[in-house]
């Protein structure tokens, strides 16, 4: 019998919260935002890797060498992607034509026709240094792919000048080396490139979670303030058990919360369905150029597995059940005032619940909330009190309804502190 | 009337500061009217709410229908309508009133019989309009007052209890309650109702407690008590001015304890002792232009305010209903 109130309960704060425009709303939205805190910056990354500064480049080369050609080489993937191609411009000029060459290239940056410029000078056949300035010089992946290259391609000139065979230098230099790092946890493995989705993606849910365990633990909060403030509780209360009205009331409105988690990770996982091959595809050309992969930003999907969306659920439900409880308590412990005017209350109120839970790191506060807490149950007595108090105030007439409400939170608040 | 539909003994209720219910002891036999009388303060809320198991008595013992007041098992049997009305406003009214039902053990199907009965009963579904679909706040206060009414009375509950039912209500609303708790006290329920409208209870009631400032003042039948207080009561009318010499024999307290004067005539109470042959003889003596003269019984609006008091009234006004 207990049980099914305790489901009426439940199913009454489930149906009824599951039917609002805000949840339906908020719903809907979820996967979106979550796609879009994992995606975004995907896709800017990728957008970066298609248009990054080696593929719209002047090569200033004063080596004599070749070595500029040699660099075009490099940096210019082995499957070709046209526009990738086609951009890097070497420009051939004798050692004291670099100055001269250098302002017509910036010139150029200038203008936008190209993303930066390197110098290749006789230091850099020595392997001392090269320059490079442009638009893109903080850009530390491409900064990192374009050192790569140029090592690889000054190596080469290198050996080649010390009489090695063009051949065998080629097949020597060409390395594509890749170092592939693996995570490896309790879980198990996952490869470098969905490390850093699995971040983001941590970074993503740690959020979201910690918002709707506050979102739904206020909700908690709300809803005992409404059947405080508009009187329900009392016919509740008499027909079943604070108790039971209370776990009814946790129970339903987590399932409600619940039900959003789980609409949020389906919806993302689907959503991510689609967009996952979009970046795979649209980071194709970068991930198989020629250049190692350590510098390369790949993106993948997070490898997530039904453990963690599991856990996932464990944590909401293990964090709700804290912080609703917070608020639950704090909430019971926020008592309504007697009369009419009760349409101006719950605001200040509710502020007031809000505010003395907010500071959830400061001990004294859950300390208040605790020592509140033990009178639960007994709905009305800190009511009845403040009424006594504003009965006896002599002031209290029309003119004292106005600032009642205000009046009452402060008493409350006091005795709040008193029972300290 | 063997079994008590309540049975309070010696309850005491005490809030931080306050004796909000002092020793109070009640015993309401099944199938009446009852009435709890008292100023605002006198403790009839906090009472109703100790019968009904929302708050807990510091001392003494509440049984209802013959169990303890916390008897799960009894709620269900129970209806009641708090005096500070309030519903889920965003749900629907046939929603609302599913889960009221549901509360008090009604399974759903049965529940909703008996709400398509009420919303009828009380015209809130017309052909036109089914006000069952409407979200409680769409509805006007009246019709929300019925909407409450509908969910205490929805699970035909053996003992109903009614705080203040008339506060608030229309002429109209006032009379369906009024013929509703006849029907029940027809149909063998008991009906608690607790207010400071003696008109009403003096109307309704079988038996009435009157308690003010927590503590019983007074309880029985209404015939019982009218009688208990009746035959010292005089209605005194009087044709125009009458002569000084009346004033002095009205003033006689060795004849005259109380005098009200109603207006169009004086509600006296004779002092102990004293008779109304002996009274009648003064006032004519006295030269009084006498219209009527009349043993009465006390109106409860009477017994109330001599018994309970300017003092029991102002004590009142440091606590709520």
């Amino acid at each position: 019998m207990v049980k099914a109130k305790l489901w009426a309960v439940i199913r009454r704060e489930y149906l009824e919260r599951v039917q609002t425009r805000a949840f339906i709303i908020g719903s809907l939205l979820g996967p979106v935002l979550i796609a879009g805190i994992l995606f975004v910056p995907a896709w800017l990354t990728m957008r970066n890797l298609r248009a990054d500064a080696t593929s719209s480049l002047i090569v200033i080369d004063a080596t004599g060498a070749g070595l500029g050609e040699r660099l075009r080489t490099a940096l210019t993937p082995t499957t070709a992607a046209p526009n990738a191609t086609g951009r890097i411009d070497v420009r051939v000029t004798p050692p004291d034509g670099i100055a001269a060459a250098e302002s017509l290239a910036t010139k150029a940056v200038i203008s936008k026709e190209v993303d930066g410029y390197v110098v290749l000078d006789a230091s850099t056949l020595r392997g001392e240094r090269a320059r490079y300035a442009g638009r893109k010089a903080t850009a530390v992946g491409d900064m990192r792919r374009l050192e790569t290259a140029l090592r690889t391609s000054t190596l080469a000139e290198r050996l080649e000048s010390a009489n090695l065979s063009p051949t065998l230098v080629d097949s020597l230099t060409r390395s594509r080396l890749e170092l592939e790092s693996e995570r490896l946890t309790e879980q198990g493995r996952g490869s470098d490139a969905s490390r850093r989705a699995n971040t983001m993606f941590a970074v993503a849910v740690a959020f979201l979670l910690y918002m709707s365990m506050i979102l739904y633990g206020q909700t908690v909060l709300r809803g005992v303030l409404e059947e405080k403030s508009t009187r329900v509780a009392e016919v509740v209360v008499s027909s079943v058990s604070p108790e039971t009205l209370l776990a009814g009331k946790v129970i339903g409105v987590g399932a409600v919360g619940l039900t959003q988690q789980i609409i949020w990770v389906a919806g993302t996982l689907y959503l991510g369905s689609f967009l996952a091959p979009l970046l795979t595809r649209m980071a194709g050309p970068a991930v198989d150029s020629a250049t190692p992969a350590t510098a390369m930003p790949t993106m993948s999907m997070p490898d997530i597995h039904i453990g963690s969306l599991v856990l996932i659920l464990v944590f909401f439900i293990l964090g709700y059940g804290v912080y609703s409880s917070l608020y639950a308590a704090v909430g019971s412990t926020v008592n309504s005032g007697t009369g009419g005017a009760a349409g101006a209350r719950p605001d200040p109120r509710a502020d007031r619940g809000q505010r003395a839970v907010h500071p959830a790191g400061d001990d004294e506060s859950h300390e208040h909330a605790r020592a509140r807490g033990v009178d639960v149950s007994v709905l009305g007595a800190d009511h009845h009190a403040a009424s006594h108090v504003a009965g006896a105030d002599p002031s209290v007439g029309d003119g004292g309804r106005d600032r009642g409400p205000g009046d009452r939170v402060r008493r409350g608040d006091s005795a709040g502190r008193t029972h300290l | 009337m063997s079994e008590l539909a309540i049975d309070v003994q010696h309850v005491v209720k005490r809030y931080a500061e306050h004796l909000a219910v002092k020793d109070l002891t009640l015993a309401v036999p099944q199938g009446t009217v009852y009435g709890l009388l008292g100023p605002n303060g006198a403790g009839k809320t906090t009472t109703i709410r100790m019968i009904l198991n929302i708050i807990a008595p510091d001392q003494g013992t509440i049984r209802v229908l013959g169990a303890a007041s916390s008897d799960p098992r009894i709620t269900d049997r129970i209806g009641y309508l708090p005096e500070e009305r309030g519903l889920y406003k965003k749900m629907k009214v046939r929603s609302v009133l599913q889960f009221l039902g549901e509360l008090r053990g009604m399974r759903r199907r049965d529940a909703d019989q008996r709400i398509d009965y009420w919303l009828d009963r009380l015209s809130l579904r017309t052909p036109e309009k089914d006000w069952g679909a409407a979200k409680v706040d769409e509805l006007s206060r009246g019709m929300q007052q019925k909407v409450q009414f509908i969910g205490t009375l929805l699970h035909d509950p053996d003992l109903v209890i009614l705080d203040e039912p008339f506060s608030g209500l229309d002429p109209i609303n006032a009379q369906a309650l009024k013929d509703t708790v006849v029907e029940l006290r027809k149909r063998g329920k008991t009906v608690i109702f607790s207010t400071h409208l003696m008109d009403n209870a003096e109307r309704l009631c079988d038996a009435v407690c009157i308690i003010a400032g927590g503590e019983k003042v007074l309880d029985g039948t209404v015939a019982g008590v009218k009688t208990a207080h009746g035959a010292r009561h005089i209605a005194l009318g009087l044709n125009g001015d009458s002569p000084s010499s009346v004033a002095s024999v009205l003033s006689d307290k060795t004849l005259v304890t109380r005098v009200d004067d109603q207006n169009q005539f004086f509600e006296l109470e004779l002092a102990p002792g004293a008779s109304p042959q002996r009274l009648l003889e003064r006032l004519v003596t006295a030269g009084a232009p006498i219209t009527r003269f009349e043993l009465v019984q006390p109106s409860l609006h009477q017994i109330f305010l001599q018994t309970v008091g300017a003092q029991g009234v102002e004590a009142g006004m440091s606590g709520q209903g």
